[in-house]
């Protein structure tokens, strides 16, 4: 976790409210709050967490081993996509089952790769980077904790 | 399905009407109030306290699939609408989406359906053209518009 004066937290931010980067054109719904503590894994460490589902980025299995990971105060976190949220009409979680209705910095989805690589995209409708500096910055994020990462495209396959 | 009445006849069963209150109908308006606009088929469905009636329609097709309405413009929106109407048919979801200022973007090929127009986004998909909500909606559903907007976009 970064200091609150680390420049590179400037880069990334300033951090938002759940869909504030696109004048709040949409609204948490029930359920899509509930922050999911048992399922959150940090990825603080700089290691891969022990367990998590790892894939060949190119394979078209990989939508299954989508993890949605959040930058915010609490650090780099993130949470497998296919957990089952009974709370949600959804049926599954999304980044705010990280955050809550708390501001964060950036958010996307990524995949571990079988190479230990981390491939990453922008894709949050709550907390997208929308600049190329974001962009980097988030990258940049990454290899600080320790990572190695590669960005993937914006584009959902 | 056919009933064994039509089976029999060829024809549609006809309920005889009754007389309530001074007035012929079918069914019984103390019972069912909304007689006049509701048909047999109507799913019904409650939505925060409310009972409301699905007809077919273009836009929504399950009662389960509110929530995508909620998500895109809003449960204090949806809320409201209910209150002018509890027919949920083509003419309550035009209104009602047609209401909602939000932009869609489709990028130059037509092939993407985007909820953000930002640098990031051009960087990566090109220029795009602006689509209403419910522009977006009636060529492409609510579900892709709705996951377009969770996932900032989505491929057509």
């Amino acid at each position: 976790m970064l200091p609150n004066n680390d420049p590179l937290l400037a880069r990334l931010g300033p951090a938002v409210l759940p869909f504030e980067r696109s004048q709040f054109n949409r609204e948490v719904l029930p359920g899509e709050d509930v922050i999911f503590l048992d399922y959150i894994i940090s990825l603080e460490s700089g290691h891969f967490p022990p367990g998590c589902l790892r894939c060949n980025p190119n394979d078209a299995e990989r939508r299954n081993k989508t993890y949605l990971w959040v930058i915010d105060e609490e650090g780099l976190r993130v949470i497998l996509e296919a957990t089952p949220n009974p709370l949600s009409a959804r049926g599954c979680v999304c980044h705010t089952n990280i955050t809550g209705r708390r501001k964060a910095y950036q958010g996307g989805e990524l995949w571990f790769g079988t190479d230990s690589v981390i491939y990453l995209n922008n894709q949050s409708g709550r907390f997208k980077a929308i600049t190329l500096d974001q962009r980097q910055a988030v990258l940049d994020y990454f290899q600080q904790v320790g990572f190695s990462v590669v960005q993937a495209p914006n584009r959902p396959g | 399905m056919k009933t064994t009445d039509q089976k029999k006849t060829g024809q549609r069963r006809v309920t005889k009407p009754v007389r309530f209150g001074g007035k012929f109908s079918s069914v019984n308006p103390a019972v069912n109030w909304t007689a006049s606009t509701r048909k047999k088929h109507d799913q019904a469905l409650l939505f925060k306290n409310r009972i409301l009636y699905l007809p077919a329609n273009d836009y929504l097709s399950k009662p389960e699939q509110l929530w995508l309405v909620e998500s895109i413009v809003g449960t204090d929106l949806v809320q409201k609408a209910v209150l002018g109407s509890k027919m949920l048919n083509n003419a309550f979801f035009e209104r009602l989406l047609g209401q909602v200022s939000t932009t869609f973007y489709l990028s130059n090929d037509e092939a993407w359906l985007l909820s953000y127009d930002d640098e990031l986004t051009r960087a990566d998909f090109g220029p795009l053209t602006p689509i209403s909500l419910l522009e977006a909606v009636r060529r492409y559903g609510l579900p892709a518009v709705e996951k377009a907007k969770e996932k900032t976009a989505i491929y057509l």
